[in-house]
């Protein structure tokens, strides 16, 4: 088997918190794959704290040619009607279809 | 094959529908998209808008007595004890359900392999899968059986089939169709979808569809989208609209057909006046891992409630644990497993800051960005796949291959944003293509009038 991101032991572990048993060979094939993945999850977990501030400031986007600016926003109004029902400050609770 | 609209519909004696149904239904067998048929039983009175209008269901949207079983051992005799609210509203504007449609199990997958029930052939090449996880869905409307289907997207599980057969997919603003009666993989995620011939069907549906659900308190009624009547596309204007590109997708390898289509479709919007500019979409490159982490640990959460013990499979034990483990290790195909032990994995405590914590704060932080981005653009122009379909069986046994096909449609699930595919052409080898639309947050009918604009001067 190649050299895999996660041990055939752990995922034993991680089978006993998900409630789910597997034959052995489906154990090695589960272990590759998910070694695979993890490879892959990785990035994320490997982007630093830098990257991730420096992303918030929004990339301008080569827009130099746009005349208009457009923000996409709600009315109060379609917010109110959004809104769910409330009685004396409290949400109503629908009842449930069948229950009289 | 002859495709289906609602106009069609509308416009022929029901008997006549009813025929085309049955024969579509029939001669399509051999492709297992439907997992059970209905009956077409059309109305003698007129109820609404989709008057005696043939739609499918994926699998996993349920219909009040009968079966939704998620393409799983788990929920393969699960009696639907109510109708989803889409599907409530859908019935009374007098839509005919024609049958249930196959999906991957639990609508994890991107081919319709990972059915329990096998796979399903894409129509327009039986060599190849029709795309996943509402692979059946677009096949139904492939071969003409209904004029729409109802499927589900949770990263792509919409449009990247309704690419692969040459239809019209369409995943709204999180919120706009309620998620009751779906059956839960990412609750964050999910959101039902449309798979049609053309974006005026769409369009229709979806003011059907779309309302308040008091029982699913992230729905919200769209008045645009609700009020909506005929579209009339002259007073529909390209020029104005500004639409953001892609010069090149470095890192993500996309194939030369579709890169030749997207520049073609590219030229003639711009043609027609819409203003198109560079743009570089921030964290694409890595909305699958992202997507990965957010949505396995959601399912591993969401999929515990299979436990023998309220809902579908038992299978039987000593004890309680050893009944459940039982339950779950025969209900569940290899797919779901691997995604629930992921989920389970990057939760675990000693793990969960490091991917799970991560995962929310990145998608928090894309949110912001894409919120800047539509603010001073009004859509964004992607492919929907990085290539056309591909052969039955080629990456099934590749699940980071499999995973890579939502690396361009996960990211309007992760930021709940709308988006509609269309068709664009084939590749060298025949196979189709889609090319994908997405607008910010509530911009659905926006979007779609865009859509079908667009849509329109192509053909």
């Amino acid at each position: 088997m190649k050299n895999s991101k996660i041990t055939k032991k752990e995922i034993r572990r991680i089978l006993d918190l998900a409630k789910i048993t597997v034959q052995p060979e489906e154990l090695t094939k589960l272990t590759e794959d998910l070694g695979d993945i993890i490879v892959e999850i990785d990035k994320i977990k490997n982007l630093s704290e830098d990257f991730l501030v420096g992303n918030v400031i929004f990339q301008q986007v080569n827009n130099q040619f746009s005349l208009t600016s457009k923000k996409m926003t709600y009315s109060l109004e379609r917010i109110k009607e959004n809104f769910p029902v409330t009685e004396g400050g409290d949400p109503v609770i629908p009842p449930i279809k069948g229950d009289k | 094959m002859k495709k289906l609209t609602i106009a069609d519909t509308l416009n022929s004696p029901a008997e006549q529908i009813k025929n085309k149904v049955k024969s579509a239904i029939n001669n399509s067998k051999g492709l297992n998209i439907f997992l059970e048929t209905y009956g077409v039983k059309p109305s003698k009175t007129k109820k609404g808008c989709l008057n005696n209008v043939p739609f499918s269901l994926k699998d996993n949207i349920l219909l009040e007595g009968k079966i939704s079983s998620c393409g799983s051992r788990m929920l393969e005799d699960f009696v639907s004890p109510y109708s989803a609210f889409v599907v409530e509203k859908l019935l009374a504007a007098g839509a005919l359900p024609v049958g249930r449609t196959n999906m991957d199990e639990f609508a994890m997958g991107s081919s319709t392999e990972n059915s329990a029930f096998g796979p399903t052939k894409n129509p327009l090449n039986s060599e190849y899968v029709p795309g996943g996880s509402s692979g059946g869905a677009a096949a139904s409307v492939a071969v003409g059986s209904c004029a729409f289907a109802l499927g589900s997207d949770t990263g792509g599980s919409v449009r990247q089939p309704a690419a692969f057969c040459d239809l019209y997919g369409f995943k709204p603003t999180y919120g706009v169709f309620s998620r009751r009666g779906l059956v839960s993989f990412c609750s964050s995620f999910d959101q039902i979808g449309i798979i049609a011939n053309n974006v005026d069907d769409i369009i229709t549906v979806s003011s059907v569809m779309n309302d308040k659900d008091p029982f699913d308190l992230t729905s919200y009624a769209d008045r645009d989208l609700q009020d909506i009547e005929k579209i009339n596309y002259d007073n529909v204007d390209l020029r104005g609209k500004i639409v953001g590109i892609m010069s090149g997708f470095d890192p993500i390898p996309v194939s030369d057909d579709i890169q030749s289509r997207y520049l073609e479709l590219i030229e003639k919007m711009s043609d027609l006046g819409a203003e198109m500019v560079n743009i570089s979409p921030p964290f694409l490159e890595n909305s699958v891992p992202l997507y990965q982490i957010l949505s396995t640990a959601e399912a591993s959460s969401n999929l515990s409630r299979y436990d023998g013990i309220k809902y579908g499979l038992r299978k039987e034990g000593k004890t309680i644990d050893s009944m459940r483990r039982s339950t779950r290790s025969f209900g569940f195909g290899e797919e779901v497993k691997r995604r629930i032990i992921l989920g389970t994995y990057v939760t675990a405590s000693e793990y969960s800051e490091q991917y799970y914590k991560k995962a929310l704060k990145i998608r928090g932080l894309m949110r912001k960005n894409y919120e800047a981005f539509f603010s001073t653009i009004n859509y964004i122009l992607l492919p929907t796949t990085p290539t056309p379909p591909f052969r039955l069986g080629e990456k099934i046994n590749d699940p980071v291959s499999m995973y890579f096909s939502d690396v361009f449609t996960a990211i309007a699930n992760i930021l709940g944003t709308p988006a509609i595919t269309m068709p664009c052409g084939e590749s060298s080898d025949g196979l189709p293509i889609g090319i994908q639309l997405m607008g910010g947050i509530g911009s659905d009918l926006d979007l779609l009038k865009f859509a079908g604009k667009v849509a329109g001067e192509l053909k």
